[in-house]
């Protein structure tokens, strides 16, 4: 291999031989550390990936995405000059997104078919390929001064062409820098196929983000007409409150009377109604952080103008510990019941609804866990103090604190609510607060606190 | 009294990489004007934009700089391309520089001897030199014989020429707002407060039967043995004769034997020279005068002795503190030998073993190291010239 000696004694020739050996050794001792500075190398490519990818992940908008990509495709790979084109829906005009390094012109390039045709195929779901080798845009300025490239496309899910990631030396500063190689070709391709996925998960969830916001307009549309509607009503229920009154004024026969009276309660129970709707849709709306509207029964202040309901604390600022207990709530009218369930469930209380008093004995039988009930007086069926007499008769639920919920405002009305085995009783329309502050305090004493 | 802030980073923008710089060195937010920057920086920068950032933060300063095959900083290593280190000095009438273009290896002691009396003529306080020359065509021990010539012996010169990515084609050094391939530029330390104690070491050992000389003219060496030199340079290390300098300078290095008594102080029985440029008809650039009938061996690097003799050499700058702290460290390392031949764990490591003995309760002082083709540092009372080698220069504050 180093020549056959031909002078001298075998043993001199011998040492001679030795000697160049011992003199060539450090050649192939540094093949070795080039083979280990390769791996050197790509291993703190991949640091370095994951070092780029840390920081695109902080990066808001995808223009500093595309620049932040662009420079690491020539930091992590040491080269001169990148660039990330889009391909245009012609197939064919690559359109530049970012780029580094001297003198990069911005025109418009075009792809080189002969490149496309050794290296882009319809490849539908196919991971990125990086290749290296002649460039691949046909377009005067920029490709004519490449030494080097290393490029990398992107698929759309077609399979067509949808970027394609380069980077290369110029041939003014090839002596600098080295070629791009086929070492580099498999981390390059994993670094664009990860920011490929990143600006992939980023469209995607803009896209949920549009969906979200036309979903909520949509619902604050519905919440609008709810509101429109309610303060619309609220002037005729108001008109049919006041001339009720003046009805009554005319002292009319006990019968009449009993009629107007009924008027008058529902239409207040219809009002009340409809201040709450107005309340629910304030909170959906987002005006207040929490369900902040009265409940209060509208007085006569209140019926002579159009004025919105007086606001009163949040209900969900009182310092009342309800999370985790659970009420039945009892009451045959449907928005009754959201609206109830809906400023229990904000306290934190687990809520389970019957719609009359036989489904509250069904439900009190099926499970005894409960820590009260809310019960409405009037109902089809069997009312609440039918309800509560037939509850109270059964010695497990002696404790079990029973509130009395009702449009029944007079002191008659209270005593047979308590006779009935209630323990508490609350008007309707009424204030959240005092629906919370009853059960906090029923919930906490129990029925016998000085038991 | 002279301030010192270093720092060191890797950015592909030029501008941002010495904003980063000097927000590190500074503090963020902190004032960055100062009155020397010495800039090392890889060859992926563009040097215009980092003198232009530097001139913008820090409009009274001088900026000088090189080019190199990475740095090291307070932050550790940088190799790749785009790597940037600075040393900033604050110190009014303290600090004196020159700057010199168009050295090379026929003129380098005239040259350096004009760089030397420019910077004399602005300071006759002087205490000590700070000098990065080109790393390519030039004969180093001339130009340090240049620079004696005017300062004299005991002047310590510090420093190390500048490099490319190990290419031998070009480096570059900045004086202010010139971009030299073949320039030279001096600092002068004129702080009465300061001393510096330089050492430098390298861990090969010479093997094998020495090239002569036969054939030479200052550093440029024509004939080794009475053959074309690069034929028999690159027969001899088993390569083709069409091999570059990048695939010669990592397993080429050139061995001079040293004096007895120097051997003895340097550790080591050879001093080491590296052929940093390969020229036409078998000539090739050594990197200081080789007078016809000067021994050169091929080495063979020894790892165990390249970290033996490291710590002999720290434990030695450890016993020249006198119990004074280091204020700052410049730092020369081989590229072939510091960067290339060992890998990253060792390198590490081995820089490690610098910073630390010279590190204050943890903190290592301001730092400014490159990666170039050669290295100054005093032996045997007088400067020297070294390749394949570290070089440290720490500056004690008494």
């Amino acid at each position: 291999m180093y020549g056959r000696p031909n002078m001298g004694h075998p043993e001199q020739n011998l040492l001679k031989l030795l000697k160049a050996r011992v003199d060539q050794f450090p050649a192939v001792e540094q093949e070795l550390v080039h083979v280990r500075n390769r791996l050197d190398r790509e291993v703190r490519r991949f640091h370095d990936i994951n070092l780029y990818m840390e920081r695109l992940f902080k990066q808001a908008d995808p223009q500093s995405i595309l620049k932040i990509t662009a420079e690491g495709l020539v930091d992590i790979f040491d080269l001169e000059v990148s660039g990330i084109l889009k391909l245009a829906d012609d197939g064919e005009t690559l359109l530049p997104l970012a780029n580094v390094g001297p003198d990069r012109p911005a025109e418009t390039l075009r792809l080189n078919p002969i490149w496309k045709k050794l290296h882009i195929q319809k490849a539908s779901g196919q991971t990125p390929t990086a290749t290296v080798g002649p460039f691949l845009i046909d377009a005067p300025g920029l490709p004519q001064d490449l030494a080097g490239v290393i490029a990398c496309p992107s698929y759309r899910i077609d399979g067509e062409v949808h970027m394609i990631f380069w980077a290369g030396i110029t041939q003014k500063n090839a002596s600098v820098y080295d070629r791009p190689g086929a070492d580099q070709v498999s981390s390059f391709a994993i670094y664009c196929h990860q920011v490929i996925n990143m600006l992939n998960t980023i469209q995607y969830e803009r896209k949920l983000l549009r969906a979200k916001e036309t979903a909520e307009s949509a619902s604050h549309e519905k919440t609008q007409f709810l509101a429109r509607t309610s303060r619309k009503l609220q002037t005729p229920v108001k008109a049919i409150i006041k001339f009720t009154h003046l009805a009554m004024g005319h002292e009319p026969n006990p019968s009449v009377r009993e009629s107007l009276d009924k008027i008058d309660d529902s239409s207040r129970t219809l009002l009340g109604l409809l201040d709450n709707v107005l309340d629910l849709t304030k909170t959906d709306e987002g005006s207040t952080s929490s369900f902040t509207g009265t409940l209060d029964r509208p007085n006569n202040a209140d019926l002579q103008t159009d004025n919105p309901a007086i606001v009163s604390p949040s209900a969900t600022d009182t310092p009342f510990s309800l999370k985790g207990s659970r009420v039945l709530v009892v009451d045959d009218n449907l928005i009754n019941q959201a609206i109830v369930e809906s400023i229990l469930v904000r306290s934190g209380i687990d809520v389970t609804l019957a719609n009359d008093g036989q489904e509250a004995l069904d439900a009190l039988h099926e499970n005894d866990m409960f820590h009260a009930v809310l019960m409405d007086c009037q109902m089809p069926y069997m009312d609440g103090y039918q309800a509560t007499q037939l509850i109270r008769n059964n010695p497990r639920f002696d404790t079990l604190p029973i509130i009395a919920l009702t449009a029944h405002a007079l002191e008659e009305d209270l005593k047979k609510s308590i006779k009935a085995g209630m323990d508490d009783h609350i008007t309707k329309p009424f204030d959240p607060d005092l629906v919370l502050e009853s059960l906090s305090k029923w919930i906490q004493t129990g029925r016998f606190p000085s038991a | 009294m002279i301030d010192f802030y270093s720092a060191s980073t890797r950015a592909v923008d030029s501008g941002r990489a010495i904003e980063e710089c000097f927000a590190a060195a500074f503090g963020l937010g902190q004032e960055t004007n100062c009155d020397v920057v010495i800039l090392h920086a890889s060859m992926g920068h563009r040097f215009d934009d980092l003198v232009k950032r530097t001139r913008e933060l820090a409009p009274s300063a001088h900026i000088v700089g090189a080019s190199c095959c990475g740095v090291i900083g307070r932050e550790g290593v940088g190799e790749s391309m785009r790597d940037v280190a600075l040393m900033a000095m604050r110190g009014k009438g303290e600090l004196f520089l020159a700057g010199i273009d168009e050295i090379y290896g026929t003129n380098s002691y005239e040259k350096a001897r004009e760089l030397a009396l420019d910077l004399q003529s602005k300071s006759d306080q002087i205490n000590m030199l700070y000098y990065v020359s080109s790393g390519i065509d030039i004969a180093n021990d001339r130009a340090i014989a240049g620079i004696e010539s005017v300062f004299g012996q005991e002047m310590p010169i510090f420093g190390g020429t500048a490099s490319d990515d190990m290419r031998g084609i070009t480096s570059h050094q900045f004086y202010e707002d010139q971009d030299m391939e073949h320039g030279a530029f001096l600092i002068g330390f004129a702080d009465p407060t300061l001393r510096v104690v330089t050492r430098a070491t390298h861990g090969f050992v010479a093997t094998g039967e020495p090239f002569v000389v036969t054939r030479s003219n200052g550093s440029c060496i024509y004939e080794l043995n009475g053959k074309p030199a690069w034929e028999e340079y690159t027969r001899r290390l088993g390569l083709s004769v069409d091999s570059m300098c990048e695939d010669t300078i990592p397993i080429g290095a050139l061995a001079e034997k040293l004096p007895e008594d120097l051997a003895r102080e340097y550790g080591n029985s050879h001093i080491l020279r590296a052929v940093t440029r390969r020229g036409k008809n078998g000539k090739m650039h050594y990197t200081s005068a080789c007078p016809e009938g000067t021994k050169l061996w091929l080495t063979k690097r020894d790892e165990p002795r390249i970290f033996s003799e490291m710590e002999k050499t720290m434990a030695s700058l450890c016993d020249e503190a006198q119990g004074a702290s280091p204020v700052a460290v410049f730092h020369s390392d081989c590229l072939a030998r510091g960067r290339y031949l060992l890998d990253r764990i060792r390198k590490e490591e081995l820089i490690a073993m610098m910073q630390t003995p010279l590190s204050t309760e943890g903190e290592i002082p301001p730092w400014l190291g490159m990666y170039g083709f050669g290295e100054f540092a005093r032996l045997g009372g007088r400067n020297r010239y070294h390749n394949y080698s570290t070089g440290l220069y720490v500056l004690f504050r008494d």
